[in-house]
């Protein structure tokens, strides 16, 4: 595929919409996932299931499912190579006007999609984004889009906004989004798979310098479940958790070459702020680990000129100041 | 003047349906339904049982709870989630500007009965039994957290045997829902609050001296007003420690930052 499609293009061969699902031994979470398909499969909607690799009855349940519910087709992956790679398989398939993602233990309220779509086709920008409502255990927590006006086309560059606070490209929740593929290049939305974690941090940032328009709408409710077992790798011990680095390597990539200075300190802040943060839950990771942590992260902060971190700084809690510039002067290699 | 009556299952529904029919509730009553699915957004709604129309019929309005506490599950339902308001207003552009005055909740109580039960702290409450461990949690000592005594208690008239040991006024409700043979009345034991006041404000004493926080700290002051010099001060000692501690976390972690920063070698 390049380039976006025209709606001619769209409109004579292709459906409304298709739904990225990557899977892997999802079996216990796939009864709820198939529920929320049935009561969220608005005419024209296709689920793309992507089994990556699943070693449980997970390409069973999967075979069943597109048996019996024309509108789910089932698709593997020859070894499993992580959500990332799951993805790209699927968006080589795709063929409808908008695209959207759901995560295999996640849900949607019946309605959700339908008024999704309904937003995308009123508006006509190239991302709608929504809330979404964080589950840990029964507990359910609404998390909001950083957004205020709501249903309302806005240019994409400003969702990147200045360093400090939050800002909708640092909500990097691919499945609360619809994207129109009659304007956005399917090619921004293919995923780095060299990144096993954060792969959706630069994707955001490409989508936001790359895209024309989006906008923020309410929507009856994703639920995005975040507990042991769900698979999410921000609670991973392993080494794939620093992939966050290389990801904002991508990141200061796309803000430096932007040549926009804000753009600029907002990447910083966002290395800054991630840095301090898995600095400060280090202890999930062994000694090893711990160390290239700390190395990996003072390579990634000595990119940013002195101005800007200084510009930054002062957004950031001031008890991340000493931490922030220690791992600058190392990265310069500054005693 | 309303009387609410919250319900998690079918079972429940039709008892308190029959109750209902009995007239052992003033007008109006509204029943609340809570879906406590794992995922109730995906399970069957209590309008979608077939039975569910005669059981609604008794009532003069029913609203389902998920909807009021949106996005919350009933199960995680917190009192604290009552602070924003966003329940009190809900509730009553559902229901109506109107003053709950009876609040009825399942027997042994679940998130929404506790929770609602705060929500309406003057109604008096009425307990819901449907079992034997119901009824033990309506005159035992597990219900003292909930309510002091409840004003009365409908119970389905399906274990005659239950009705000796019944300590408060009693709805009963027959097999097919209908209205029962008048209940015995009276509370039997001694009343066991001023204790049950004491032992809370020890707890809550207690809960302060906790690392974790400040609001926990101006709870304990109220609960020391009632309760002590000697409580004063071991809340104060807990703080201090807290305080202490926390200065040695904060010292410790920029140590070991200096130190992990001192030995990155970028090669």
């Amino acid at each position: 595929m390049t380039g976006p499609r025209t709606e001619g293009e769209v409109t004579a061969v292709s459906g409304r919409l298709d739904v990225i699902v990557p899977v892997r031994d999802a079996e216990r979470h796939l009864d709820a996932c198939l529920q929320t398909i049935r009561a969220n499969a608005p005419d024209g909607t296709r689920f793309l299931m992507v089994d990556d690799g699943s070693t449980d009855r997970t390409p069973w349940i999967l075979e069943d499912a597109a048996r019996t519910m024309p509108y789910v087709v089932h698709l593997r992956t020859d070894h499993a190579g992580g959500a990332a790679r799951a993805r790209n398989t699927a968006l080589d398939l795709v063929d409808a006007r908008y695209l959207t993602f759901l995560d295999a233990d996640d849900w949607w309220a019946p309605g959700h999609v339908a008024s999704m779509l309904a937003s995308a086709e009123a508006l006509r920008v190239d991302v709608v984004r929504t809330d979404h409502v964080r589950v840990d255990g029964l507990r359910r927590t609404p998390e909001r889009a950083p957004w205020d006006e709501r249903g309302v086309a806005v240019p994409a560059a400003d969702g990147i906004g200045d360093a400090g606070g939050k800002a909708l490209v640092d909500y990097p929740y691919l499945w609360a989004g619809v994207y129109d593929l009659t304007s956005v290049d399917p090619a921004l939305l293919r995923f780095d798979e060299s990144l096993r974690t954060a792969s959706d941090r630069p994707w955001f940032w490409r989508l936001h310098l790359r895209t024309r328009t989006f906008a923020v709408v309410d929507s009856p409710g994703y639920f995005y479940r975040r507990s042991d077992g769900s698979g999410s790798l921000t609670q991973s011990r392993d080494e794939r958790l620093l992939d966050f680095l290389p990801a904002y390597h991508r990141v200061l990539d796309l803000a430096f070459a932007s040549g926009v200075a804000s753009h600029e300190r907002r990447a910083v802040f966002g290395a800054c702020r991630i840095v301090a943060f898995h600095v400060k839950k280090r202890a999930r990771l062994g000694p090893d680990l711990q160390a290239r942590l700390m190395a990996d992260a003072a390579a990634l902060l000595a990119r940013a000129d002195a101005d800007t971190l200084e510009a930054v700084l002062p957004t950031l809690p001031p008890d991340q100041h000493s931490l922030l510039r220690g791992l600058y002067r190392a990265g310069r290699g500054v005693s | 003047m309303t009387s609410v009556i919250v319900v998690t299952d079918m079972q429940a529904a039709e008892l308190a349906a029959g109750a209902v029919r009995s007239g052992a509730y003033q007008r109006p009553v509204v029943l609340l339904t809570a879906g406590c699915a794992d995922v109730p957004e995906l399970a069957d709604r209590f309008d979608q049982d077939p039975a569910f129309a005669e059981v609604a019929a008794a009532f003069d309005q029913v609203v389902d709870l998920n909807q009021l506490i949106w996005p919350q599950h009933p199960l995680a339902w917190r009192e604290t989630d009552l602070r924003d308001g966003v329940f009190a207003e809900r509730f009553a552009a559902a229901v109506g500007p109107t003053d709950v005055d009876e609040l009825t909740i399942e027997a042994p109580p679940s998130a929404p009965g506790r929770v609602l039960r705060a929500a309406f702290p003057t109604a008096d409450v009425t307990v819901l039994v449907r079992s034997r461990d119901g009824l033990a949690w309506a005159s035992a000592g597990g219900r003292r957290a909930v309510v002091d005594a409840p004003r009365r208690i409908v119970v389905a008239d399906t274990s005659p045997d239950v009705l000796p040991h019944l300590r408060a006024p009693a709805v009963l409700v027959g097999p097919a829902g209908g209205a029962g043979a008048p209940g015995s009345a009276e509370a039997l034991l001694w009343d066991p609050r001023p204790l049950v006041a004491l032992g809370g404000a020890l707890r809550l004493a207690a809960r302060s001296v906790r690392p974790s926080g400040r609001a926990s700290r101006g709870r304990a002051r109220a609960a020391v007003r009632k309760s002590g010099r000697a409580v004063v001060d071991a809340t104060l000692r807990g703080v201090r420690a807290d305080r202490a501690r926390a200065a040695v976390r904060r010292r410790r972690e920029r140590a070991w930052q200096r130190r992990a920063v001192r030995r990155i070698d970028i090669g």
